[in-house]
């Protein structure tokens, strides 16, 4: 099974005064100021993009170009304010147009680990038919529910928190995440003994 | 803060094993910070400078100047339409014909009350006595 940490909203909130620092040096073409800001956020930039666009390359390619429009607005960024907030929402809406355009959904094969090893053949097969399961229903919904569904259940995102990235209302939140649920819940029905 | 809303054990397990979100590695993060920078290096060199060059001030201020120019081309119409429709040469022989009429009653009152040897002193001295008729 992968581990994957537990993403918390902002880990360098304490630090505003060194972001705050980092961005106005970036402003006077400050090199290694920039060099800073993005290995603060990459890490959690490359997460991001990958779970709007769910293919490795294209992630990285959307980091990139994050960060280089990043760089070229940073102008109007206000450096009083935190800079993961402005880059998580140029990731997701860069993201989201690139998957708009080209209508892909995600086709990647199901991990090796899906089933307990230790489970019997049988339980396992059933284990794996029904994550299956999930999984289309997963790749059905729009890009922008699966996003919302994915970082609040797997990265620990607030409503208010993924509402702020993906500028719109809570409300618009908690609607796409109730209707994702409702899907896949219903596909996993059968891993919870309940019958369609 | 979290909100009211918690997250679904069942299903964020379901989505976990399915989940196949790469951790990057250290070198493989560096690679692609290195990446970043090599992109964003000719930005960071043009913010050192702080200067921009003659092409790039124009295209910014290519709006503004559009429209001062439209706006002064427009002025400028308005001016020679109004130059067209009141014309200085209506003015001009009225206003000179006035001074000449004026010119010619002035010396002949001046020349009726004094001498021609004087009226030549009058002219060339204008004295206030004659009236100040050099000066009007």
């Amino acid at each position: 099974m992968n581990q994957h940490p537990h993403i918390q909203p902002d880990p360098f909130e304490g630090d505003a005064q060194v972001e705050r620092s980092l961005v106005e040096r970036v402003q006077a073409g400050d090199r290694s100021a920039f060099g800073a800001l993005v290995e603060r956020h990459m890490a959690r930039a490359f997460r991001l993009a990958y779970r709007v666009l769910q293919q490795r390359e294209d992630a990285e390619d959307l980091v990139q170009d994050a960060f280089l429009s990043a760089l070229q607005h940073i102008d109007a960024f206000d450096a009083r304010r935190p800079f993961w907030p402005w880059l998580s929402r140029i990731v997701v809406n860069r993201g989201l147009d690139l998957v708009a355009s080209r209508a892909v959904r995600a086709t990647e094969p199901l991990p090796d680990d899906l089933f307990d090893r230790g489970a019997s053949p049988a339980d396992a097969a059933e284990r794996a038919e029904i994550l299956g399961r999930v999984r289309h229903e997963l790749a059905l919904l729009p890009p922008r529910r699966r996003l919302v569904v994915q970082l609040f259940e797997l990265d620990g995102y607030s409503v208010s928190e993924i509402a702020e990235l993906m500028e719109t209302s809570p409300t618009t939140i908690r609607w796409h995440l109730h209707v994702a649920r409702r899907d896949l819940r219903r596909a996993l029905s059968h891993l919870n003994g309940d019958e369609d | 803060m979290r909100d009211a809303l918690k997250p679904d054990p069942v299903l964020g397990e379901a989505l976990r094993r399915l989940d196949r979100a790469p951790t990057l590695t250290p070198a493989e993060l560096d690679g692609l910070v290195a990446r970043v920078l090599a992109d964003a290096g000719p930005e960071l060199a043009h913010r050192r400078r702080g200067t921009i060059s003659w092409w790039e001030y124009t295209v910014a201020w290519a709006r503004v100047l559009f429209a001062v120019g439209m706006a002064t081309s427009l002025v400028a119409a308005a001016c020679l339409l109004w130059a067209s429709v009141v014309r200085p040469a209506d003015l001009a022989p009225r206003a000179a014909a006035r001074t000449a009429s004026l010119g010619a009653a002035r010396a002949a009152d001046v020349g009726a009350r004094i001498g021609p040897d004087q009226l030549l002193g009058a002219l060339v001295l204008s004295s206030p006595v004659d009236g100040g008729g050099a000066t009007r």
